[in-house]
């Protein structure tokens, strides 16, 4: 297993896609919280979770999703570009080979987190005079956007590995949360208000958000929990459709 | 060596590989041959275990290849040549496949010299040539300094020069006592470079023996036979049962009678000869013989 650790993590850092995608999903989100907290009167405010959600949450949800995408290229590319064969050649017991890239790849998904989440907090809490309480107030809320990063990350490799090839894999990566299940949530709250909860992502989301009013959501943990449950299932699924498959 | 035993493919409806059996025995060059479609490049992947074959086995020395945990020490392949990501260097490419089989680092700048892409190791691979990324497949296939070669078309791509290097590099490798599978539709290459030949025609195994084998059992012998005196001597060679094919009115090439036959036939006559010489059939003569029935995709000539 180390062996194909060090093999994917020299095949991720020599495709320069990967390495431009890193590099948007910590600067899209730092430059945007420099806007959101510069522009934002939260001068005359302590850094608390209101304003973390706005300056830190928000933003870095852009790099969730980019790392969903990473997940997806981190198989995707390899059928794309028929690499999948010299890999598998390389490594036939396939297991091996997706468990290495799970584990490259939830580690740069947290790296990415750690790194993005980390430069807007301290950013926000700068511009909003909060340096001093930010960790004891916030820290909750910043574990779980690590651990979204991670799922996140998972579930576009568990999606690149079902779907193959990226053309199709990261639209629907991106319209799933982003399209399909707002209007399925509105669909299923039509016909009875609060269904809309059992949705993966809306699900996922909670993780990270302790204000606001949650009377339809799942609770905190239980919606982790449940975001995680779709996540192993996505990734199963890939998987088994990967080791079944020829190559 | 490598042990082919009822392969067979199927892709919904249509069957790829039907029941292939074959050996590569290790020490000769094995030439794989077949039309396009004939289910050369499924066979190899069946082998390398990268399609799971309908029925049938395949091994490497024993075990299949799937049952190896470092494949590339044992078993080095080159199926495409553009099976690489082209943004990402030759030698990140060689350095990614070194690690999943633990080879050291050091192997990586061996075989890149071996094929003559030392200097050019740091660039991507999509500024390649076709040329350059088969020897980039064939460095690849060398990283573990494996006992058993699968290439499928390596001389595609390669200029002159390339081509003979790869045929000396084959037999090279053979001659270490290695086992050399090629596949490749250059015949003339074929025959200069495999010792031996597993023929296959839509699925099916046409033929597996020599070279030598191959052709003297799918072409004709003939004798071609040149004397001033030609009219007699083919009205005494058909009394023989010979029949004949005319070059010219002196050149005949004669089928059915020995060269031994032919002279002492006509020395009894004294009939002069300026020419008396044992012809066999042509590697793609014998090759065209057997695969004809079986070609799936044919031009029609404008």
């Amino acid at each position: 297993m180390i062996g194909a650790i060090r093999s994917e993590w020299v095949k991720f850092r020599s495709v320069r896609a990967n390495l431009i995608l890193i590099c948007i999903a910590v600067a899209a989100p730092v430059l945007l919280t420099v806007l959101i907290a510069g522009l934002a009167p939260f001068g005359g405010l302590i850094m608390g979770e209101e304003v973390f959600a706005t300056t830190v949450i928000a933003p870095s949800m852009v790099a969730v999703y980019l790392c969903g995408v990473l997940g997806v290229l981190g198989i995707g590319q390899e059928y794309r570009h028929n690499t999948i064969r010299v890999t598998f050649a390389a490594q036939p017991r396939r297991s091996t080979v997706l468990g290495a890239k799970t584990i490259v790849y939830g580690t740069f998904g947290l790296v990415t987190g750690a790194a993005t989440s980390g430069l807007c907090l301290l950013l926000a809490a700068a511009i909003a005079n909060g340096r001093d309480r930010v960790f004891a107030t916030v820290w909750a809320d910043m574990l779980g956007l690590l651990i979204l990063f991670v799922l996140v990350t998972w579930f576009g490799f568990g999606l690149g590995s079902i779907m193959r090839q990226p053309a199709g894999a990261i639209p629907v990566f991106l319209l799933w949360p982003l399209l399909i299940e707002g209007i399925a949530g509105l669909i299923v709250d039509s016909i009875e208000s609060g269904y809309s909860k059992w949705l993966p992502f809306r699900a996922g989301q909670r993780i990270v958000l302790s204000q606001g009013d949650f009377s339809d959501s799942l609770p905190r943990v239980a919606a982790g929990a449940y975001f995680a449950a779709w996540t192993v299932a996505i990734l199963a699924t890939g998987w088994w459709l990967v080791k079944r498959r020829d190559a | 060596m490598i042990e082919a035993r009822g392969l067979s493919k199927r892709y919904r409806t249509r069957l790829a590989v039907d029941d292939l059996s074959f050996d590569v025995q290790p020490g000769v060059v094995t030439g794989f041959l077949g039309p396009n479609g004939s289910g050369k490049s499924t066979t190899m992947r069946l082998l390398l275990g990268l399609d799971r074959p309908t029925s049938g086995s395949a091994t490497f020395d024993g075990k299949p290849y799937t049952d190896y945990a470092q494949p590339l020490r044992e078993v080095g392949a080159l199926l495409d040549a553009g099976y690489v990501h082209p943004t990402r260097t030759a030698h990140a490419h060689l350095l990614s496949l070194a690690m999943s089989n633990r080879l050291p680092k050091a192997r990586v700048d061996e075989v890149l010299g071996m094929v003559g892409l030392g200097d050019v190791a740091g660039k991507r691979v999509g500024t390649y040539s076709l040329g350059m990324k088969q020897r980039l497949g064939i460095a690849a296939a060398m990283l573990g300094d494996p006992r058993t070669l699968l290439f499928d078309e390596p001389a595609n791509g390669l200029d002159p020069e390339g081509v003979r290097w790869i045929r000396e590099f084959l037999r090279h490798l053979a001659s270490q006592g290695r086992t050399v599978f090629v596949s490749s539709h250059l015949l003339s290459e074929m025959s200069l470079m495999a010792d031996r030949l597993v023929v296959i025609g839509q699925g099916r195994l046409m033929a597996s023996a020599t070279v030598d084998e191959f052709v003297a059992r799918f072409t004709r012998t003939w004798v071609r036979v040149q004397s001033p005196n030609m009219a007699g001597l083919s009205q005494l060679l058909q009394g023989r049962g010979a029949s004949l094919h005319f070059d010219n009115p002196t050149t005949a090439h004669v089928y059915g009678v020995a060269a031994s036959a032919i002279g002492a036939l006509a020395a009894e006559n004294g009939i002069v000869l300026h020419q008396l010489a044992d012809q066999t059939g042509s590697l793609e003569e014998a090759y065209l013989q057997v695969t004809n029935p079986s070609v799936e995709y044919r031009g029609t000539p404008q």
